[in-house]
């Protein structure tokens, strides 16, 4: 994605010194600041995303640095008779769990034997949430949380994982998915809090600005928006529209395999310049899935009470895989400005590590919560 | 030997011999020959065969040697059946083979025929050919003088060929190039046309549902309308009659102003009487004081004395009575109306309040009945299930502790983040909070004591002023 825009500034006046000043590139304020951290590291707390495609887990190490740890949300079941060497496939680092008669492949290792099966991958989470069909799928994400987070430090550990909002368009089980998580990281041994994903990303983007400001996190399954006056959220919701969405529908629209569409969605597109058809109606869903949140975003914050006064234009931090694709944050900044948004907005950027931005805000909130 | 047996040797006879006439005999040099009647022979097989049944079986009886007889001339048609079969199949290849003779006949004949045929033809081709040979020799002979002109329209032609093939070339590639060109163009129409189909679907469903919500929000909002209606027609009654409430209330105040007024203008009258006493005392008692300057004393004075001695403390009786009614009276007056005043308005104001409130939240609850969701208390076991889950470790074996995770180090660390975290925890403002509003979005007003302190300043300033007070 080179040449890719990450921030766009809109023409307004300068803050005022209570929300701070213009930002500073968000390198300096985000970079592994070694000397930073060793006056305030925190190694008690672990951050765990737990994503539709990908689970995250984050931690501090001794040195203060931030470690992540990535694995996919899939798994595979194999006839039993292809597993009967388990010595190979450990030889192969092919994480396996077999249980009864059955052999499953767990994360990215399921997405090559798939192909070699001519299967399809299971996941246990769908559109954001965990799916009650997949009651299969329950222990396999807990052995991929297990592998992610590890053993904790101390009994009791704090563990911040995120959850979405409750979806505006669809019925959600939220109980059921944040009952699951929670109760799995509990049996890990630690102390599980959840906390809002798109709340996670103003915790780990939004620092210079006081934590004020709208966070948007772009999933597979869905968009999670929060927005946040000094660390409080204001408004959350999420809409059950993601990166899966906008394959389904190109793949419809287009008469192609969804897996088409993906690769086309993730090779080097650009949404300010399509070159093929295929990549036009990429860019078209991106636009109308942008418009969807950001006008349900104004609807959201005009019918919300109590809702703070900005003084200040705020700032609004994208995250996420799907917001990776060129051009993104650029055709965001035009949706924005087409609509009369209740707020002064003082620019749009991408979180500079933007498939990280949830887990560290949650290891944020649990550093935190140590003291 | 039965005539059957007879019959059928007698067949076998006839079919293994043949007819030969005298002449034919003769014919084939034979002069003299044996002839055997069929009679004989039967005797003679007869013999034959009783003997060998006598000699190899013995007696036997007429029953047996029937049987035997039987037998022996089934066993004898059979094998006159197949002698005949051969007999025939033998004629059959006979036959066949004449045929075949036949053929061969006649087709070398023919091959005889198209042989010389072919001989003929061939001497004709040679005597054509050579004759066309000459007669190409011969135009070969006269166009030879003609060739240095030719060979230069040859050349000339040949030319004008390679330049025709060169644009027919050119022609063929354009051809294929606009052919590509059509069916690219076909192609892309077809997809045109499949998107415009497959945005026609969207755009019909997307009306659909467009139609289904405006419906939806159409009788929502009738609905809401008809409430605000209701609600608004209620309040516009409450606040009528607490109109006509308040209406009476000023007419009762108005009536006890009137009653204020009057008592005022009586208390004026009295203060004015009693102003009028003082004057005409001090005149008596200017006269007084004149006259015994006059007369000087007399019995006169002493009974004037005691007599204006007892006006005195008449007037001051009076003016004490009057002045202790007048306040007294006052003072229960404007207390009571002050009360009155008071309570009249804060309670018109307190009354007008909660109707409002109750109105506004009727209206308020009105709007959350027509689009409320019914209350949702949820609960998963989700907790039983996770114990279920780990209860199951001793059936599960997994490698995942042998294996190494995708680890990186994330390029944004979280120490600035942390400590800008600590500091608003530890010594930043809480957000500004918006100023308490009441129901109606102004602060309450404490109940209006003006009119009553008012009344009660004129009042204490007009006694100040009285000579009545002065004199004292």
């Amino acid at each position: 994605m080179s040449g890719d825009t990450k921030t766009v500034r809109f023409n307004q006046p300068a803050p005022s010194a209570t929300t701070g000043a213009a930002p500073a590139k968000q390198g300096a304020a985000a970079a592994p600041a070694k000397g930073g951290t060793k006056s305030t590291s925190a190694a008690l707390g672990r951050g765990l995303d737990v994503g539709t495609a990908n689970l995250l887990s984050a931690m501090q190490d001794a040195s203060g640095e931030i470690v992540v740890k990535r694995e996919r949300n899939a798994f595979l079941q194999i006839p039993s008779e292809f597993g009967s060497n388990r010595d190979m496939l450990t030889r192969l680092n092919v994480p396996y769990v077999s249980f009864r008669d059955k052999l499953y492949v767990l994360g990215d290792a399921s997405f090559n034997l798939a192909n070699m099966f001519g299967q399809e991958v299971r996941r246990p989470m769908c559109d954001g949430f965990m799916s009650p069909n997949e009651q299969d799928a329950i222990p396999m994400i807990r052995f991929i949380i297990e592998r992610l987070l590890g053993e904790p430090q101390v009994e009791g550990e704090p563990c911040y994982f995120c959850i979405p909002a409750p979806s505006i368009d669809r019925e959600n089980d939220t109980v059921y998915h944040e009952g699951i998580a929670a109760n799995i990281v509990k049996k890990l041994g630690y102390t599980p809090h959840s906390m809002n994903e798109a709340h996670a990303i103003v915790y780990s983007e939004l620092a210079d600005h006081d934590f004020t400001g709208i966070g948007v996190s772009c999933g597979g399954g869905m968009f999670n928006v929060c927005v946040a006056y000094k660390t409080i959220p204001a408004v959350k919701f999420s809409v059950a529209r993601g990166g899966d969405w906008i394959d389904g529908h190109v793949a419809k629209v287009m008469g192609i395999p969804r897996t088409r569409a993906t690769a086309i969605k993730e090779s080097d597109v650009n949404l300010m310049s399509p070159r093929t058809r295929e990549e036009e109606a990429v860019v078209l869903y991106y636009r109308n899935l942008i418009s969807y949140v950001l006008q349900n975003l104004k609807q959201r914050f005009q019918l919300a009470r109590d809702v703070p006064q900005f003084t200040d234009p705020i700032e609004v931090v994208v995250a996420g895989g799907t917001s990776l694709i060129g051009g993104f944050v650029e055709v965001f900044a035009e949706e924005l400005q087409k609509i009369d948004f209740p707020l002064q907005i003082a620019g749009v950027r991408r979180a500079e590590d933007a498939m990280t931005s949830v887990v560290r805000g949650c290891l944020i909130a649990a550093a935190l919560s140590e003291g | 030997m039965r005539k059957e047996a007879l019959n059928s040797v007698r067949a076998a006879i006839e079919a293994n011999t043949e007819r030969r006439s005298l002449e034919q005999l003769q014919a084939q040099g034979k002069r003299h020959v044996r002839v055997v009647s069929g009679g004989k022979i039967l005797e003679i097989i007869k013999a034959i065969v009783g003997d060998i049944v006598d000699r190899e079986v013995g007696e036997l009886s007429k029953r047996d040697r029937d049987r035997i007889v039987h037998e022996t001339k089934t066993q004898f048609d059979r094998v006159l059946k197949l002698q005949n079969d051969q007999d025939a199949i033998v004629r059959e290849q006979r036959e066949l083979l004449a045929e075949h003779k036949a053929k061969v006949e006649r087709l070398e004949r023919e091959r005889d025929a198209l042989q010389g045929r072919l001989d003929k033809d061939r001497s004709e081709q040679s005597a054509r050919e050579a004759k066309m040979l000459a007669e190409y020799q011969g135009r070969l002979a006269s166009f030879s003088q003609q060739q240095g002109s030719q060979a230069q329209l040859v050349s000339d032609l040949e030319g004008r060929l390679a330049k025709s093939k060169a644009t027919i070339q050119n022609y063929d590639e354009n051809i294929v190039r606009i052919t590509a060109q059509a069916e690219a163009a076909r192609q892309e129409k077809l997809q045109v046309e499949r998107e415009r189909d497959a945005l026609e679907g969207a755009r019909v469903e997307s009306e659909q549902a467009i139609a289904e919500l405006e419906g939806d929000i159409e009788s929502i909002r009738a609905r809401c309308t008809a409430d605000l209606e209701t609600a608004r027609t209620e309040a516009r009654r409450t606040l009528d009659a607490q109109g006509q409430e308040l209406h009476g209330l000023a007419e009762r105040s108005r009536k006890d102003g009137e009653l204020l007024e009057r008592m005022k203008e009586a208390l004026q009258a009295k203060e004015l009487e009693v102003h009028r006493l003082t004057g005409e005392r001090d005149t008596l008692r200017a006269e007084l004081d004149a006259a015994r300057q006059q007369a000087g004393e007399s019995q006169g004075v002493s009974a004037l004395r005691g007599e204006l001695a007892e006006m005195k403390s008449f007037l001051r009786t009076l003016d004490e009575r009057a002045s202790r009614v007048d306040e007294s009276t006052v003072q229960a007056l404007l207390t009571q109306l002050a009360q009155r005043e008071t309570v009249n308005s804060t309670a018109m104001e307190e009354r007008f309040s909660a109707t409002l409130d109750k109105t506004i939240d009727q209206i308020a609850k009105t709007m959350a009945a027509a689009t409320a969701k019914p209350i949702d208390i949820a609960v998963e076991a989700t907790d039983v299930l996770i114990d279920r889950v780990f209860d199951m470790d001793e059936e599960m074996h997994t490698n995942l502790e042998q294996l190494d995770v995708e680890v990186k180090t994330s390029k944004a660390g979280i120490g600035g983040n942390l400590a800008r975290l600590k500091a608003m925890r530890s010594g930043a403002p809480a957000p500004e909070a918006p100023p308490e509003e009441s129901a109606e979005g102004e602060p309450a007003a404490p109940p209006s004591k003006k009119p009553v302190s008012g009344a009660m300043e004129r009042l204490k300033a007009v006694r100040q002023s009285s000579p009545a007070h002065k004199s004292d």
